[in-house]
């Protein structure tokens, strides 16, 4: 039962970095990635049920905290406020970008990446989709012009990362996997700052129209 | 003791400064606090480096334990740190007294610099890659507001471009460290992972996991030393950020990244053999090189200059240990000598742009004429950087090149030839700014000792190190190439 629940996290994870790439409203992809946040959190609660880590229930609620609760909340906090500032356009047209994605996944699917998961316990298929998400949040982050879709894509790598770390070694010290949680806390607090300063000196939350040190 | 004394210490003095009120008095207070905390770190971490070189390591807790070549890192990380604090004194009331800054950037540009150091001297020491990789991460959370220190609209877009390219480096970097940590951990089920414990079941590693991870792996912590082609944060950075802060980054971060690699590194050569890493070191090292060698002919702003000029160098370093043997002695050297001269170099351009009011090659004519110490170091530092003998860097160059020509000649050649037209590129380029006729209006002012004695002791440094390598630092880069496969003289 619970590997089968493990598994629908897994694959939550990866399908919900698909439409992060292609719907055009900011607030939906923050939905989703909360979503996203709230399958690795379940993931990592299991994990912790099963190993009886008080350490490791502790990290999935950190998560529970600042990826679904937190990150929501300041994200869509920001769009509020600025509405009208922040893009959503990509640099490659919606087809494209689904092709891009379609590749992706094929390409986690290639003998490049099988031999990772050869040795873990679970089912290789969905570890291989982990490696699907992570590239696809990379893309993500690459594809899309608006600063708070970058953001998005960088965290949403880190859950595909997160997720990963705990289909190979379940176990692993959670005392370290805390401190990366935190360390992911500091890091959306700055990215938030910036996005304030960018906005208060470009006028635009689109990364096309940063064009200062070009001068 | 001494490393808790070492992470202590900037603890404290962030702790104090916090404590001190923002109204003008306590900028006194406040450089003192930062002073004093740079001598602490610099003894406490020189004794850490000096025992290293006797006893052969130093061991704080499971989590933090020093080898060799983690001491050589510590040790240039505290002797950069504290001449760029003592530096960053004068610097910044100069950056005050024009208007520049206010006493809050001030107060928060030293309380920044103290968490700064404070990451570096955790990933130096750390036993655990997670530990040194959530350390690394931390000096690009604590460096971002110094990048925007100057809050103009250019300022802010470089640190937006310097977090977005190493954050996402350094995500690929945890993901390559995680593939290591999981294949160590299906060998031997040890509790908390250590370097030797890695290193102790590379021998189980799968290969071909090997081989992803370590690209991941260089691909993460290359981004943070600015190897090309992932070092497009770093000119604009540079530029920005204010000079103590780019002598860090340059002097010490960069080694910091390079242990980081350099420990991963030994657990591919156990797992698959020295070729594969060869080889990516020397693509990546060589094309470090070559790209700032030409890129440097179009720059019109000097602190860009020498920020290529430290991707060019990361490349030596990066390709020193490709070349392997001899190679490796070479680049080690080259990791201490860059470490002092290029962050003299930072050091000393911050005087010039301050003093001119600019970072442009064409704004800047006759600094001999106008601050002559600071022309003559910044000459003399010049000659050191570009490896002219007898400084250093010509001897580590020509072992790195010697190294090259006994297993991969052709590319000898090609780093030689690249080497020579920085060589060029560089002299052509910062030569006008010495001499010549100073613009109209500027006229010869005294700067501030703070600006220049520091700057003039590292230059010190350099002539030294050149001439004579003390005892305690030969056991150190002995022991260091020894324990990374290379070779001695």
């Amino acid at each position: 039962m619970n590997s089968s629940i493990q598994a629908a996290c897994e694959l939550t994870i990866f399908l919900l970095t698909i439409p992060m790439n292609i719907v055009k409203k900011n607030a939906t992809v923050v939905g989703l990635y909360s979503l996203q946040s709230l399958a690795l959190a379940i993931l990592l609660g299991i994990n912790a049920y099963q190993e009886k880590s008080v350490l490791l229930g502790i990290l999935a609620l950190s998560i529970l905290v600042v990826k679904v609760y937190g990150a929501r909340r300041l994200f869509l906090g920001f769009i509020r406020r600025n509405r009208e500032s922040f893009s959503t356009g990509t640099y490659l047209n919606v087809p494209l970008s689904i092709a891009s994605v379609v590749l992706l996944t094929i390409f986690a699917q290639s003998s490049v990446f099988t031999p990772l998961f050869a040795s873990a316990g679970h089912d290789m298929r969905f570890g291989l989709l982990l490696v699907a998400s992570a590239l696809i949040s990379l893309f993500l982050a690459m594809n899309r012009k608006g600063i708070l879709l970058q953001i998005i894509g960088i965290l949403s790598l880190e859950n595909s990362i997160f997720a990963m770390g705990h289909f190979f070694d379940p176990t692993q010290s959670s005392g370290l996997e805390l401190g990366i949680v935190f360390d992911v806390l500091f890091w959306m607090i700055i990215a938030s700052v910036y996005v304030g300063l960018v906005y208060k000196h470009h006028k635009s939350l689109d990364v096309t129209n940063l064009r200062e040190l070009n001068k | 003791m001494l490393l808790y004394i070492l992470f202590a210490s900037p603890v404290v003095s962030m702790a104090l400064m916090l404590l001190v009120r923002r109204a003008l008095p306590e900028v006194k207070v406040i450089e003192w606090l930062a002073v004093a905390s740079a001598v602490v770190e610099f003894v406490a971490g020189m004794t850490v480096a000096v025992f290293v070189a006797r006893h052969g390591s130093y061991s704080a807790s499971s989590f933090f334990t020093l080898h060799a070549f983690g001491a050589l890192v510590l040790a240039t990380t505290v002797l950069v740190g504290l001449v760029a604090t003592l530096h960053s004194v004068g610097y910044l009331r100069a950056e005050l007294d024009k208007g520049m800054i206010s006493v809050r950037r001030l107060h928060q540009c030293h309380v920044l610099t103290r968490l700064f150091l404070l990451c570096m001297f955790v990933a130096a020491a750390a036993t655990n890659p997670i530990i040194m990789w959530i350390a690394v991460e931390a000096t690009t959370l604590s460096t971002v507001f110094l990048i925007s220190f100057f809050t103009r609209a250019s300022d802010v877009e470089a640190a937006w471009k310097y977090l977005i390219i190493n954050s996402v480096g350094l995500l690929l970097g945890l993901l390559g460290t995680i593939l290591f940590l999981a294949q160590a951990s299906h060998s031997a089920h040890t509790g908390l992972a250590t370097w030797d414990g890695v290193l102790a079941a590379a021998r189980h590693m799968d290969p071909a996991i090997v081989k992803l991870a370590f690209g991941l792996v260089l691909i993460g912590y290359g981004t943070k030393m600015g190897l090309a082609p992932m070092h497009t944060w770093k000119p604009d950075a540079y530029n920005k950020a204010p000079m103590p802060i780019v002598a860090l980054l340059s002097g010490a971060l960069l080694n910091v990244a390079f242990l980081a690699i350099l420990h991963f590194k030994q657990v591919t050569d156990a797992a698959v053999g020295s070729h594969f890493s060869s080889t990516l070191f020397i693509f990546f090292g060589l094309l470090s090189i070559a790209v700032p060698a030409f890129i440097m002919y179009s720059q019109g702003n000097f602190k860009r200059l020498f920020a290529y000029s430290s991707i060019e160098h990361a490349g030596i370093m990066t390709l020193g240990f490709g070349f392997g043997g001899i190679g490796v002695f070479g680049a080690v050297l080259h990791m201490v000598y860059h470490a002092c001269s290029k962050s003299l170099m930072f050091l000393l351009s911050g005087n010039i742009a301050v003093r001119y009011s600019s970072s442009k090659i064409s704004d800047v004519t006759g600094v001999l004429a106008v601050m002559p110490y600071t022309g003559a170091l910044y000459g003399i530092g010049l000659l050191s950087l570009v490896g002219l003998p007898p400084f250093g860097m010509f001897f580590s160059e020509f072992y790195v090149a010697l190294a090259g020509f006994s297993r991969y000649p052709v590319l000898a050649i090609i780093f030689i030839a690249l080497l020579l037209l920085v060589f060029a590129g560089l002299l052509y380029k910062v030569a006008g700014m010495l001499f010549g006729k100073p613009p109209e209006g500027l006229q010869r002012k005294p700067v501030s000792l703070w600006m220049v004695v520091p700057a003039g002791a590292l230059l010190a440094v350099v002539v030294l190190l050149s001439l004579y390598i003390p005892h305690d630092l030969a056991t150190l880069l002995r022991e260091s190439v020894t324990s990374l496969g290379g070779a001695l003289v």
